[in-house]
């Protein structure tokens, strides 16, 4: 008996700001679908995760750079840089026309997230600083190939990236993406090396934890991640835009935050984030919905940001 | 390997009897399990170590004795492989190694306790103990069922029983301490080094602990001990080795020594050099510092009320934790007290930051030197003048030359040995940098001081002008309190010794009745003073 | 200007060469003057008075709202709201000022009524919820452009009054502008809070070890809440002023601003971890990044091509200075 219930607090103690999030999220959706009739419809929720795709993808990879303590303010530069590269390579006509630019484009992924990585691990010098520069280069580089949005993807291509598999292939892509990542977290040695290091950098490391090593790939995969946004992106608005990635940096931190997971580190979850992109997404659509101007999102967005971190603030300080 | 009568020592008599039964000349010949020869470390200009020489050999209890400050952590850091040596040889089982990084360390076979504890406080006592040590299933995943065996197994082999799926830091920090060792067991070494393991623990917990270091050494494990209590370093230890100010004194069997010439060794002269004599006598009917009732809200402080006597020492005695640092901290503005009040020459005055604190007479010379006490990368002169800027000002500016001055003043005043006073503070030596820390605090012309911890890392030239000055202060009528853990300290220089444990007062005692064992019977709150029972 | 300056200390090469080295306050010096003489050959006729003049103008407006930023890195923290509230300050100083003299200070007033709502939510965030900085300031920041945003409706209107005008513009004081007078003024008053007054140095205690300021009686909950309070009020300040350069506003006249203040304040030898470091160096900073700026239109690079160098070359300074740390 007594056994069970300290199983039980321990998993609230893991999972309870999880599942307070999920239980925000159905309310949320069960507002607006007071609403909006056609909420929990099929082809809306198809919309709702296809519009959420990227944002799901970058908030993924922030989690993993945050749960070690870090931070990365150049996702979205990485994602814009992504866009314009993979639409740049793009060979509309040839049947295999896609193959090219998306192992490019991943490959530009990894190299950009293992150059933020290394800059802070080799380096030693502080994320935030080092990723508000390398937003600059990574934005620059973008404007640099397309300075005016443009230009055109592979229909097939871009078909079945949104709508394949009878509109299943996007909930496909995201379940393996998180599944993997979750596994990589929660399940495996790296998680917890992960988490360490966020926790106590010295204890990791005397603990004979590679730091290094287990930092530059969070911050390797989260390049990598955003490369997927900007295929997605790509595929989902058929053209390329150098200005693109311009909120994700800071909305995927909204939803790792708003996700439960502590921008101190070691502590959270990805699948708290996943709530948190749609419960942003969410949001936006009913901002929408009620025909407010999209200028409001932005005022939406850092309220949430700042709420959700005055949250888990005073959890805290209460603790 | 080893006598049978290694199993009969206990943690009382372990100085008298079997040490005739343990066969070290056995080892004679053989090569030792490990040997550091003529190791030098420097910290940024500093001599922490210089041509020191170690060796230990398999299935021993080598104990690692000296002052604070001496070179104990950094040659086990050098050890763990945390630091390099800047030169010497270190041999393994005969073979020369460099050990470059804690991971390699540990390949080797060598896993050690910090006193700073290695634990990640978010994460549970089961993912730290299998840290970076996790058995997998096939296909990379965490195999969860074979830690829980595991844990059950080792758990079970050295009586240690915590809940393995509890978040760290919400245990207490003896139960943490447990799960630290439990994390290197897991690892099987073959050299465990234990850095004042016993520090914050209590008598049921010291006893697991010798136990399991007795279980240890039965299975042929080598253990290299660090500790400030006499009486455990006889009852556990077959060998000592003494460090003093970075250099090595001498290595001798326990049997062979005892507790006079060890202290000689450690501190290279007897007691009585140590301490200097008080200036003036306590007046007892004269109180110049009171607090009484108070209280926190984390229970760390139950109602504490005590006085400070003119011209008196007050020390401050108890196990690590036991709400001794909050008390200090509290007084001078640091922690927040949710009752009681502050008297500073009978009048009441208000605490509620350190700022507070110091307009009101009340200074603090903080327990941890670097991270509390000093900005490290600034200028002397910056931290000399911080606290006391106001007193030097020409209009809305810093009078440079009154703070030039005042800065001069204070470093001849307390003979502080410093090149340059725009240098950072960094630059200095421990006892330096904490005479840096006093000149700081006494520039605000305190009415009470209070110390934590004053002498920890210094010198023993330092530490006698510390005393020294300590001593002035009091007979100058400044409420001195000082809190520490070195029982020699406590002992030396208080007029009265005020022991705490778990929050409360459980005696004050007169400098007459002063001896280590029933200050440590308070501190384990084995007894209780008449007079303080009714508090 | 800053000619002169380096010419005067050449009193000992050695000491001088020796403090290069060491101070990067002093080597940023150095590293200007090389750029000004690289920009002169490459370009004759680079450093004539009137092009200098013109450079000091339009580094006035970095420099100013880089004094909020050096404050909040000395203290160990960051603003990152600095550029939308510029922007916002832009915005309101145009529309209140509406091109006329009498509405000036009704404009001001309202500039600086807002900058110290903004440090406020951004001060109280990072005190007493203890957010961190990098964090909270971007929070604010996106809410105040969803707020100017939703103001202006996407169209800014107003523009500024004659008089602002005069003082950004080309002349005032023979070919130096009112603005290069106004941010000197502001500059030495920095110099001077930093160096010799207490709040300076607490600011410098807080950055190197805030729990060792605090043990020193410095009240740090206040020091940090009154940097992020002065650097949204400097910022606001700043695009007030930028009303007078630019004529009207614009919705993205502020954006660069972030990265750009903290490039001068990096370029200065301020340490980004907080408590090493000035603002004499993050003027030559603001100068610098003005400079490469202008030389790289002048030859043509494009605006691109720009922000990647501003990105490389703070990555290449904190890098060459944390490792002159580490010896």
């Amino acid at each position: 008996m007594k056994k069970k219930n300290v199983f039980d607090s321990n998993f609230f103690q893991k999972h309870g700001h999880t599942m307070i999030i999920y239980g925000f999220l159905f309310a949320l959706m069960l507002f607006v679908s007071l609403f909006n009739e056609s909420f929990f419809t099929l082809g809306n929720l198809k919309n709702l995760l296809r519009s959420s795709m990227p944002l799901l993808m970058v908030g993924l990879g922030q989690t993993l750079i945050i749960l070690t303590g870090g931070i990365d303010l150049s996702l979205g530069g990485i994602v814009a840089l992504g866009n314009v590269v993979c639409v740049t390579l793009m060979d509309p006509d040839s049947p295999a026309g896609f193959l090219m630019p998306v192992a490019v484009t991943l490959l530009m992924g990894l190299a950009c997230g293992a150059c933020n990585g290394l800059m802070i691990t080799k380096g030693r010098l502080a994320p935030i600083i080092v990723t508000i520069a390398t937003t600059a280069v990574f934005d620059g580089l973008a404007l640099l190939i397309m300075p005016k949005p443009g230009g055109s993807v592979h229909r097939a291509f871009a078909r079945a990236m949104t709508r394949g598999l009878g509109g299943a292939a996007p909930l496909l892509l995201f379940l393996v993406v998180l599944f993997l990542i979750r596994r990589l977290t929660n399940h495996m040695p790296y998680g917890k090396a992960l988490r360490a290091i966020g926790g106590s950098e010295n204890a990791a490391y005397s603990t004979g934890i590679r730091v290094e090593r287990v930092k530059l790939l969070a911050y390797t995969l989260a390049g990598l991640l955003c490369a997927i946004a900007g295929i997605f992106l790509s595929a989902q608005i058929n053209s390329a835009d150098a200005t693109i990635g311009k909120n994700y940096a800071m909305n995927a931190i909204t939803a790792t935050v708003v996700g439960g997971t502590a921008m101190t580190g070691a502590v959270g979850d990805p699948l708290g984030t996943v709530a948190g992109v749609f419960i942003i997404a969410i949001i936006n659509n009913m901002l929408n919905l009620f025909g407010v101007s999209s200028f409001y999102q932005f005022v939406c967005q850092g309220l949430i940001l700042i709420v959700a971190l005055s949250f888990s603030a005073l959890r805290k300080k209460h603790s | 390997m080893r006598n049978l009568d290694g199993y009969l020592r206990s943690a009382r008599n372990g100085a008298e009897i079997i040490k005739g039964g343990y066969i070290l000349s056995d080892n004679k010949g053989k090569e030792p399990l490990l040997k550091m020869e003529n190791i030098t470390k420097r910290f940024a200009g500093i001599t922490a170590l210089d041509q020191v020489s170690f060796s230990c050999e398999k299935g021993e209890v080598h104990i690692l004795a000296g002052e604070n400050g001496a070179g104990k952590s950094t040659i086990l850091k050098i050890l763990s492989g945390i630091h390099q040596a800047d030169s010497g040889e270190i041999t393994w089982k005969g073979q020369k190694v460099t050990i470059k990084d804690p991971q390699q360390s540990q390949k080797l076979g060598i896993a050690m306790v910090y006193q700073e504890l290695t634990l990640v406080g978010e994460m549970t006592v089961a993912e730290n103990i299998f840290l970076n040590q996790e058995p997998t299933k096939p296909f990379g995943g965490i195999n969860q069922k074979e830690i829980k065996r595991r844990i059950q197994e080792i758990m079970d082999r050295y009586g240690i029983h915590i809940d393995p799926d509890v978040i760290v830091n919400t245990l207490p920090v003896a139960q943490q301490q447990m799960a630290e060792i439990l994390k290197i067991l897991i690892r099987d070494p073959e050299l465990i080094i234990l850095d004042e393991p016993t520090s914050a623990l209590a008598k049921k917990e010291v006893e697991q602990l010798y136990a399991i270091v007795r279980n240890l050494t039965a299975m042929g494990k080598t253990i290299i001990f660090i500790s400030h209590r006499l009486e455990e370093l006889f009852a556990l230890g077959d060998r000592i080795t003494v460090f003093k100010d970075g250099h090595y004194v001498g290595t001798r069997k326990m049997k062979e020594i005892d507790e006079e010439e060890l202290i000689r060794m450690m501190v290279g002269r007897s007691l009585e050099n140590i301490f200097p004599p008080a200036l003036c006598a306590p007046e007892p009917d004269k109180i110049i510092f009171e607090v009484s009732d108070l209280t926190d809200s984390e229970g760390k402080l139950n109602h504490i009320s005590f006085q400070v006597q003119k011209g008196e020492v007050l020390g401050i005695a108890g196990l690590q934790g036991h709400g001794q640092s909050e008390l200090l901290n509290a007084i001078s503005g640091l922690y927040n007290l949710t009752g009681g009040k502050v008297m500073v020459n009978g009048q009441k005055v208000t605490v509620k930051n350190a700022g507070q604190a110091i307009a009101n007479g009340i200074a603090l010379v903080p327990a941890d030197r670097k991270n509390q006490g000093l900005m490290l990368e600034l200028s002397n002169r910056h931290n000399l003048a911080v606290s006391s800027m106001k007193k030097r000002m020409k209009g809305p500016f810093i009078d440079k030359k009154a703070e030039s001055s005042f800065v001069e003043d204070m470093v001849k005043r307390l003979a502080i040995k410093i090149g340059n006073v725009e240098l950072p503070v960094s630059s200095l030596s421990g006892g330096n940098q904490q005479k840096v820390v006093l000149g700081k605090e006494l520039a605000t012309e305190p009415k009470v001081i209070l110390f934590d911890e004053p002498t920890r890392g210094i010198d023993v030239e330092a530490k006698r002008e510390f005393y020294t000055i300590m001593h002035q202060l009091a007979a100058d009528g400044v409420a001195v309190i000082m809190n520490s853990s070195d029982m020699m300290e406590i002992i030396g220089m208080s007029d009265r010794v005020m022991v705490m444990y778990e929050g409360r007062i459980t005696g004050i005692l007169k400098k007459e009745e002063l001896n280590e064992e029933l200050i440590m019977q308070y501190a384990m709150g084995l007894q209780k003073n008449e007079e303080e029972a009714g508090a | 200007m800053s000619n002169r300056q380096n010419g005067g200390r050449t009193v000992s090469t050695a000491a001088l060469l020796k403090q290069c080295t060491e101070n990067a306050q002093v080597m940023v010096y150095v590293i200007l003057l090389v750029l000004l003489l690289l920009a002169q050959i490459l370009s004759p006729g680079y450093l004539k008075p009137s092009h200098v003049a013109g450079i000091l103008r339009l580094a006035s407006f970095m420099g100013i709202a880089a004094i909020g930023q050096n404050l909040t890195i000395l203290t160990g923290g960051i603003d990152l709201s600095i550029a939308n509230t510029i922007t916002f300050a832009n915005i309101i100083g145009a529309q209140l000022m509406m091109g006329r003299d009498e509405n000036m200070l009704k404009a001001f007033l309202a500039v600086i009524v807002m900058g110290l709502v903004i440090g406020t939510v951004n001060g109280a965030g990072i005190r007493f919820l203890k957010i961190p900085p990098f964090i909270m300031t971007l929070g604010v920041g996106t809410v105040v452009q969803g707020i100017f945003l939703i103001y202006t409706k996407g169209a800014p209107k107003g523009n500024a009054a004659p008089f602002l005008r005069s003082i950004c513009g080309q002349s005032m004081f023979g070919i130096i502008s009112g603005i290069v007078i106004f941010w000197l003024i502001f500059a030495v008053a920095a110099v001077i809070i930093l160096k010799k007054t207490p709040y300076g140095r607490k600011i410098y205690s807080v950055g190197i070890n805030e729990q060792a300021a605090r043990f020193s009686g410095i009240h740090t909950g206040w020091m940090i809440f009154s940097v992020y309070m002065l650097s949204a009020v400097i910022a606001a300040i700043a695009g007030f002023l930028l009303v007078g350069y630019t004529g009207t506003s614009f919705l993205d006249v502020g954006t660069s601003y972030n990265t750009k203040t903290i490039a001068a304040v990096i370029i200065g030898g301020t340490a980004i971890s907080g408590g090493k470091g000035g603002y004499l160096g993050t003027v030559a900073g603001a100068v610098i990044m003005t400079v490469l700026d202008d030389f790289l239109t002048i030859v043509s690079i494009p605006e691109a091509g720009r922000q990647i160098m501003q990105g490389v070359i703070i990555l290449m300074l904190v890098l060459i200075y944390s490792r002159e740390k580490k010896k």
